[in-house]
């Protein structure tokens, strides 16, 4: 049968403050609606039955890419997949959550969907979280009682919960300004473009010549949450990554150590031992591609 | 109630500009077709993965599904509908407003891959479900990687709203979980443990037994159990049966439609089909949703029909997709169909609505009809269907006044113990209004030039006797050798009229799909020898002795014949390699008959069944592949009736002959259940968009969409009943207990309980078949004892139940 949306209360506030006073004084289930892609589905399958929905959209100044004097950028949480994905002022400098946008599920969920909601919907393959897990990236949560800043590393806490409290709402990311040697990537594997990640990885490398000075690799679908491999990250700090046969070893190593980093489950999808030798694939195919790129700008 | 506030909201949808006040839990989707009527922006998976809904809001593309319509409030909304205005079929203009993203739906090794090294489009059908949409097949690197709609060809191409076709055939065809060898059953029946065996293991095993069998027994020890065809297996399995001299055969006909192709011959000598070659002014569709179901009235005809002004008439105890459009939903009880015609009849007749010349001229028994129908009273018709009376009396005059009316029954009539005298009552009204034979009517087909599938099964040659298993019994079945399960779950249970010992099941998963699945599972823990052809592991694959890998469609070269539009007859050519071992079903069964000694009616490669098929056409397959597909003629022969009297038979003679009511009479019409105190609730289900029947629960796509088995129950029940929507309810009925999802909706009757048919689970261990009593709604369903006397059907729908919270 069809399944429509159960019933619900609609309130819409027109500032942060009223939505997080919202929040705060529900005694029942209540929800915050942004673009709704995740949250209406579940609602749909009857898995999810927020009784009151706070819908943010008419919020002002929360869909916004600002560039902030030290480099950085600040991205309002309402902005859409699809302004992410168009935006030169993110390509430039940070091309992985560009990336990102343009592989997550089709031109639809693009122009509804939310940077904020698919973070907040905290899946273990959220698009975003691998890359600014890489970018050290903070988040900007709003309550009643003031704003903190989160690191993204901080952020998931278990699959589809956040650290944000009840009353507080997610209302910015920043992306710090990286080193000049910087360059990054995201890579997803699944079996369509708009399908869910089966394996995801995001790698960014801060390079010297050929000099790897530091190394974040992000993983996404492998885990209960996106996490960095830290091992594999360290095996590359200190290390040249030239185009000789030391370093192609050493790449493939990283990449065994990020899929050995890796705990994914059986699903539908996928077999975790398929998962881990994914993340191996996309891990070495993301170091390859990082290094070619200098190679090729240097050339030119 | 602050649930129910409304709030006000402006919408601009093509041009037209709209004041509304709206429940917030309304998606745009939800207003755009139930308020503003558009039938080429559809419902399909609801949850933004097909496309079937997309609009441009403000000049962007999205799914209206996922938008709530307060969220459209002042926006500008641009549909499908106004940018294809007045085109007839699927154009690529749709496509592209379902598909914006070029190449997001192909199925591929890595979001990262090079360009391939081969890549090919072959035009094919799909053939997931009997809408057999024409597709056009993209296959690089020897893998389907996507179906997308054939534009090119003419034939219908606008896949089913939710896509499942093209979602589920690449990801079938390369699934992890695929059968890829032999497997014979190690320690016991049903433990889950198996060891791989060759295919001549599996083969000489299987024809061993079953002739050790015939030896011992009889021919008729050995079952077959086959389920809807997709290509030749069904026909194979049947000549196989023939040739090995057992009539013990289930096949699904006997619920579903058989009933109907019988009350079609009864009363005007044939089936009859709707014409979608013209447009007709009314449609019914009678317990059928075409827009996602078909298998008759294309969805691309509703469009038609309804831009042209035409008229909608659904029957249905669910608003579904379909009837949010139609005119006029008439929300019967579950089962109450039989009196339902009778007061739609009553009508007609009575006020004189129908075709005179037809009724006086080319009609026997009608003076018979009109006397019974004195006795029919519109007020009890009321209270046996909850239809108001001036929605019986709506219906009729709407029906026998607009010409030229279309009507389509599906699954629904054909699923109770009256099936057979409720669509006779359902034919009766189709000829007496005139609508037999006439363009945009429902017409007779003259057959495409094709064997007859009788001819291909060998009946001739080795008469099927089914009156060994069916007595004298269900005469219908008898004719069709499409037997009951009940008949066969019988004969196994009790050895009544004989013992089966063996079975082999291709097609099919009985243990969820025959009623009564505690009975079933006691039948084939029961049976000696049981094996079991399939693409992934089911609850009836655990229960094996012997599990076949089963290659599939576009994995060998193949032809579907059944059901089609009705009598067509399509090329599904190869396009990739089975995986594995898998071996069509035909080549299994062509193989095992040559182990059986029946090598004389059978061949030495199974392919060369495609050539016989098509002998009549002076096409091989090879240059049939060419042109793809036959269809059937209709030569609109108004008043050509193949009956004894050469007309419409109203009362037949023949019936009574045969000892059945010659005339549907209220007393055979009015059989729904009533609902008690001990079960106040009526249950029925439908057809889920998501899924195929019982298939595809472990296909990723698919179970993104729907998760879980939903129940769904009007609010004021699950108040009476003290049920939270969300949590997982009982459901119980004197057949037995499952549950199910609870969802809330106001569109059904408070004493309607719809459940979802067809739920296992493949992630549960094989140890307990993979769930199958845990949702499964053929746990609550009787296999009897009262049955259709004609044709061995049972009440499937509206049976009594009660919920409560576990």
């Amino acid at each position: 049968m069809l399944l429509g949306l159960p019933e619900f209360e609609w309130l819409e506030p027109d500032s942060v403050a009223e939505a997080c006073a919202l929040l705060a004084g529900s005694a029942e289930e209540t929800a915050v609606l942004a673009g709704g892609t995740d949250l209406l589905t579940r609602m749909k399958q009857r898995r999810a039955l927020p009784r009151r929905l706070i819908n943010i959209k008419k919020i002002p100044g929360l869909d916004r890419i600002v560039q902030d004097e030290s480099g950085g950028l600040r991205i309002g949480a309402l902005t859409t997949i699809s302004a992410i994905e168009a935006s030169h002022l993110i390509g430039r400098a940070f091309p992985a959550p560009q990336q990102a946008a343009a592989v997550l599920g089709t031109a639809q969920i693009r122009n509804t969907g939310t940077l904020g909601g698919n973070l907040a919907n905290a899946s273990p393959s959220a698009e975003f979280a691998p890359p600014l897990l890489t970018l050290g990236a903070s988040l900007r949560c709003s309550g009643s009682a003031g704003e903190r800043l989160v690191p993204m590393e901080q952020f998931i806490v278990a699959p589809g919960k956040t650290v944000l409290a009840k009353d507080e709402l997610l209302t910015e990311v920043r992306l710090p300004a990286q080193p000049a040697g910087a360059r990054g990537i995201y890579l997803k594997h699944s079996l369509r473009r708009m399908d869910v990640a089966i394996a995801s990885a995001a790698l960014l490398l801060i390079l010297e010549g050929d000099l790897c000075t530091e190394a974040r690799i992000a993983l996404g679908a492998v885990a209960p949450v996106p996490f960095r491999a830290k091992q594999a990250e360290a095996m590359l700090t200190g290390q040249r990554l030239g185009g000789d046969a030391r370093a192609r070893e050493l790449l493939e190593a990283v990449a065994q150590m990020a899929a050995a980093e890796s705990f994914p489950i059986d699903d539908l999808r996928a077999y975790g031992a398929y998962r881990k030798k994914l993340i191996a694939m996309l891990v070495g195919k993301g170091l390859l591609s990082l290094l070619d790129r200098g190679t090729r700008r240097a050339a030119a | 109630m602050k649930l129910a506030t409304k709030h006000k909201v402006r919408l601009k949808v093509n041009g037209e500009t709209r004041d509304m006040e709206v429940a917030p839990s309304r998606t745009l989707l939800d207003v755009l077709i139930e308020d503003f009527r558009l039938a080429k922006t559809k419902e399909g998976c609801s949850i933004g993965e097909c496309g079937a809904c997309t609009v441009s809001m403000d000049g962007k593309l999205v799914c209206s599904c996922l938008v709530p319509v307060l969220d459209a409030d002042g926006k500008r909304i641009v549909t499908m509908e106004q940018l294809t205005a007045g085109e007839a079929g699927f154009s690529s203009l749709r496509e592209a407003f379902i598909h914006p993203d070029e190449g997001a739906r192909r199925a591929r090794n890595s979001a990262c891959a090079p360009g391939t090294s081969s890549a090919s489009e072959i035009y094919t059908f799909c053939h997931v479900c009997a809408g057999h949409c024409s597709m056009k097949a993209i296959v690089e690197d020897g893998k389907v990687v996507d179906l997308e709609p054939d534009m090119e060809s003419g034939l219908f191409a606008e896949q089913c709203a939710l896509n499942k076709g093209r979602f589920t055939i690449p990801e079938v065809l390369g699934h992890k979980d695929r059968l890829l060898y032999p497997q014979k059953r190690v320690g016991a029946r049903g433990e889950g443990r198996w060891q791989r065996i060759s295919w001549d293991e599996a083969l000489d095993t299987i024809a061993a037994k079953f002739n050790t069998l015939k030896r011992d027994f009889g021919p008729e020890s050995v079952a077959f159990g086959l389920g809807e065809p997709k290509g030749m297996e069904f026909a194979f399995a049947q000549r196989l049966a023939s040739a090995f001299g057992t009539p013990s055969v289930v096949t699904p006909a006997w619920c579903c439609g058989n009933a109907k192709a019988m009350a079609g011959a009864f009363t005007y000598g044939t089936r009859v089909v709707c014409d979608d070659d013209h447009l007709p002014a009314l449609f019914v569709a009678w317990g059928a949703n075409v827009n996602h179901t078909t298998g008759g009235f294309r969805r691309e005809t509703v469009e038609r029909l309804l831009e042209a002004g035409g008229k909608l008439i659904v029957v249905d105890p669910q608003k579904t997709d379909t009837a949010r459009l139609a005119d006029l939903w008439i929300r019967l009880k579950p089962g109450s169909d039989g009196a339902l015609i009778a007061g739609v009849l009553k009508v007609i007749v009575e006020e004189e609505l129908f075709d005179r010349d037809t009724v006086l001229n080319w009609s026997v028994g009608f003076d018979k009809l009109r006397e019974h129908l004195v006795t029919v009273s519109l007020d009890e018709v009321e209270r046996q269907t909850w239809v108001p009376r001036r929605q019986v009396e709506r219906f009729a005059r709407l029906y026998a006044t607009t010409k030229p009316a279309a009507m389509q029954t599906g699954n629904a009539p054909d699923q109770l113990v009256n099936s057979f005298q409720t669509t006779r009552a359902i034919s009766i009204m189709r000829a007496i209004c005139g609508n037999i034979n006439i363009p945009g009517g429902d017409v007779t087909l003259t057959r495409a030039p094709y064997m007859r599938p009788g001819s291909f099964f060998l009946l001739s040659k080795y008469p099927r006797n089914s009156g060994k298993i069916l007595g004298d019994k269900f005469k219908f079945t008898q004719r069709s050798a499409l037997v009951p399960s009940h008949v066969l779950t019988k004969a196994i249970l009790e050895e009544d009229p004989y013992p089966v010992k063996a079975a082999m099941f291709i097609l099919t998963n009985p243990l969820v799909s025959w009623p009564d699945s505690r009975e079933t599972h006691r039948a084939l823990m029961k049976l000696d020898f049981t094996v079991v052809s399939e693409l992934f592991m089911t609850p009836t694959a655990a229960l094996a002795d012997i599990v076949l890998p089963a290659a599939w469609c576009m994995e060998h070269e193949e032809l579907g014949y059944w059901p089609g539009w009705y009598e067509e007859i399509r090329a599904h050519p190869k396009l990739v390699d089975a995986p594995g071992e898998c071996w069509a079903d035909t080549k299994i069964i062509n193989e095992l008959a040559k182990r059986l000694g029946l090598e004389a009616d059978f061949w030495k490669d199974d392919d060369e069944a495609l050539d016989l098929m098509l002998k009549p056409s002076g096409m091989s397959y090879q240059q049939f592949k060419q042109k793809r597909t036959l269809r059937p003629g209709k030569e609109y022969r108004r008043h050509v009736y193949g009956t004894p009297s050469g007309k419409i038979e109203i009362h037949s003679e023949r019936l009574e002959k045969m000892g059945y009511a010659p005339m549907p009479l209220w007393q055979d019409l009015n059989m729904a259940a009533q609902p008690s105190d001990e079960f106040p609730l009526l249950l029925t289900n439908a057809k889920e968009e998501a899924y195929m029947l019982s298939g595809f629960k472990n296909v990723a796509s698919l179970r993104t969409i729907r998760p879980d088995p939903i129940v769904e129950l009007h609010p004021d029940a699950a108040a009476r009943f003290a049920v939270q929507e969300g949590q997982w309810v009982a459901i119980e009925t004197r057949g037995g207990r499952i549950k199910q999802r609870l969802s809330l909706n106001r569109n059904l009757d408070p004493r309607v309980v719809v459940a979802t048919f067809g739920w296992w689970y493949p992630e549960q261990p094989a140890s307990s078949a993979y769930g199958w009593t845990d949702s499964n709604i053929n746990m609550l369903t009787p296999s009897g004892p009262d049955y259709d006397p004609s044709t061995g059907g049972i009440t499937l729908r509206g049976i009594p139940c009660r919920v409560f919270a576990t």
